[in-house]
Order: structure tokens, then C-alpha cells, then sequence
């Protein structure tokens, strides 16, 4: 396998969090909160506000129940991934005006450059793209989703 | 002494503006199927982040920025992660603690924590 085919996400650990709120804000804000629970965030508060500022550049939503909220700060202790799961969706500005059922939230160093930044997320949204990949997000565990995310295990 | 959070916003900021504004990473999001819709908001966002910093931190964290590419640098294990050189022990924030240290080798501004 080529250096450049090479899974970029598996390195990356990842959580799974069931969101309780139907406002994006709230929802990014449980997200940072889980981050900082998990230790991958030094300061919470610092982190929700670059979130609510990349929102500010162009809502994260993808279409087809999906947004890929993303930071790279000095406030990351390390790179994780972080998904959020709504069953019942969230109003989160798509550009197909669909209710966001998993909001993939990735969290990078600050020491990333923009162009790794881009290809990562640009892995995990390929893999976004597929239905069943998504169907199985919604119910599989942070062991099984990681796979999932990285174009695998499908 | 200075508050530590506004500085590390306007970093990571200037970190998103920075994603924003650079021609290739701006193309790779629009492909993933970001909706991007300027950065004016941000950078009037920036310049009131700015102007309600202390002057003399400011003009380090500018110069910093102009300097080296980015405004504040992280301290690991009490080694600037910019030169690379020991930092002193009397000058390490308390345990749990991050604070704002100048290296007084290199001039970076440092978030020490």
C-alpha cells in the first residue's frame, strides 16, 4: 500500500457521545465538554468558542444527516475524534436542510498543518458519504465506529 | 497578571483564519462539501479580541506571529517547543495552572501549562 492510501484516521482514538440537545450550540458544547472529560482538551470554554467561530465561516453540516465540526487550537492535549449521535436530529443549518443525526467532531493539535487538517477530515467525510456507514454509526460502539470512520469495516 | 484564554482564542483564531484564507486548504474543504461563506465576520471578531488584550502581551504575541507563523507556542515538559531550550523551574506556573511566559531565548510568546 502506497504511503498516501494509508488509512489516515486510525491513529486517531475516538468516542461516541448520545447528545441530549436540539440546538447546534448546545450540541457542540456537550461535545467539548465530553472532550475535556476525556483529557484531550486543556480549556473547554476556549474550545467552544473556535467552534461557534467555524460555524461562523459556514455551518459544518454536510448533508444527509451529518456535520464534521473541526478545531485545530492550542487548547487540544492530542488528536481524537469525537462522535455525537442525535437519533432524533438537530437543526445545524445543512445545506439539504436535514436535521444532523451524527456530528463527527474532530479535534487536532494546532501544530497540524492546514493541508493534514483538510485530508483528515477529508477521510472521515468520504467515508460519511455512505449510507450504511452512517446506518452503522448510529448503533455500533467507539471499538466498531473507528473502522467505520477510517473507509473500513463496512 | 494577563488573562490566558483571550490570548489562546486569538491564536486559534488566527489558526482558523489561516485554514480559511490559504488557497489549497480552502479548495480541499470546499471538496469535502464545507459551505464556506467568508471570513469578514471573523476578522472583525479578531480585531475586538485584539483591542481588548494587554498592549505590551499583544505586541509579543504580534510579533511572535509575524515571526514564526504562529502568535503563541506550547511549553512541554518546561522545553519551548520553538527553540527547544530548558526553561528555568522558578518560572513554571503552579500545578493545574497555564499561564503566559515570554522565552528569553528566541522572544516566542509561550503558553506554559
Amino acid at each position: 500500500m502506497a504511503i498516501a492510501e494509508m488509512p489516515l484516521v486510525s491513529s486517531t482514538p475516538l468516542d461516541i457521545v448520545e447528545l441530549r440537545h436540539k440546538r447546534r450550540e448546545s450540541a457542540l458544547m456537550q461535545l467539548a465538554v465530553a472532550a475535556r472529560r476525556l483529557g484531550v482538551v486543556r480549556d473547554v470554554d476556549a474550545l467552544v468558542a473556535l467552534l461557534a467561530r467555524r460555524e461562523r465561516l459556514g455551518t459544518t453540516a454536510l448533508g444527509k444527516g451529518v456535520a464534521l465540526p473541526h478545531a485545530r487550537s492550542i487548547a487540544v492535549v492530542r488528536p481524537f475524534w469525537i462522535v455525537g449521535r442525535s437519533p432524533k436530529g438537530i437543526e445545524w443549518g445543512a445545506p439539504d436542510g436535514e436535521p444532523v443525526q451524527l456530528a463527527v467532531l474532530y479535534l487536532a493539535h494546532h501544530e497540524q498543518s492546514p493541508a493534514t487538517h483538510v485530508l483528515r477530515l477529508a477521510t472521515a467525510a468520504q467515508a460519511l458519504r455512505q449510507q450504511r456507514t452512517r446506518q452503522r454509526l448510529l448503533s455500533v460502539d467507539a471499538v466498531a465506529a473507528l473502522p467505520l470512520l477510517q473507509g473500513g469495516g463496512s | 497578571m494577563i488573562e490566558v484564554r483571550p490570548v489562546i482564542e486569538l491564536h486559534d483564531l488566527d489558526q482558523l483564519l489561516l485554514l480559511a484564507t490559504d488557497e489549497g486548504s480552502v479548495d480541499g474543504l470546499r471538496r469535502i462539501g464545507y459551505t464556506l461563506v467568508g471570513t469578514l465576520a471573523l476578522v472583525r471578531e479578531r480585531e475586538k479580541l485584539a483591542a481588548g488584550l494587554d498592549r505590551r502581551w499583544l505586541g509579543w504575541y504580534e510579533r511572535s506571529l509575524g515571526r514564526y507563523g504562529r502568535g503563541l507556542t506550547l511549553v512541554r515538559d518546561r522545553v519551548c517547543q520553538g527553540c527547544f531550550v530548558t526553561l528555568p523551574t522558578s518560572a513554571a506556573p503552579p500545578p493545574g495552572e497555564g499561564h503566559l511566559h515570554l522565552c528569553e531565548n528566541c522572544g516566542r510568546l509561550l503558553y506554559w501549562t
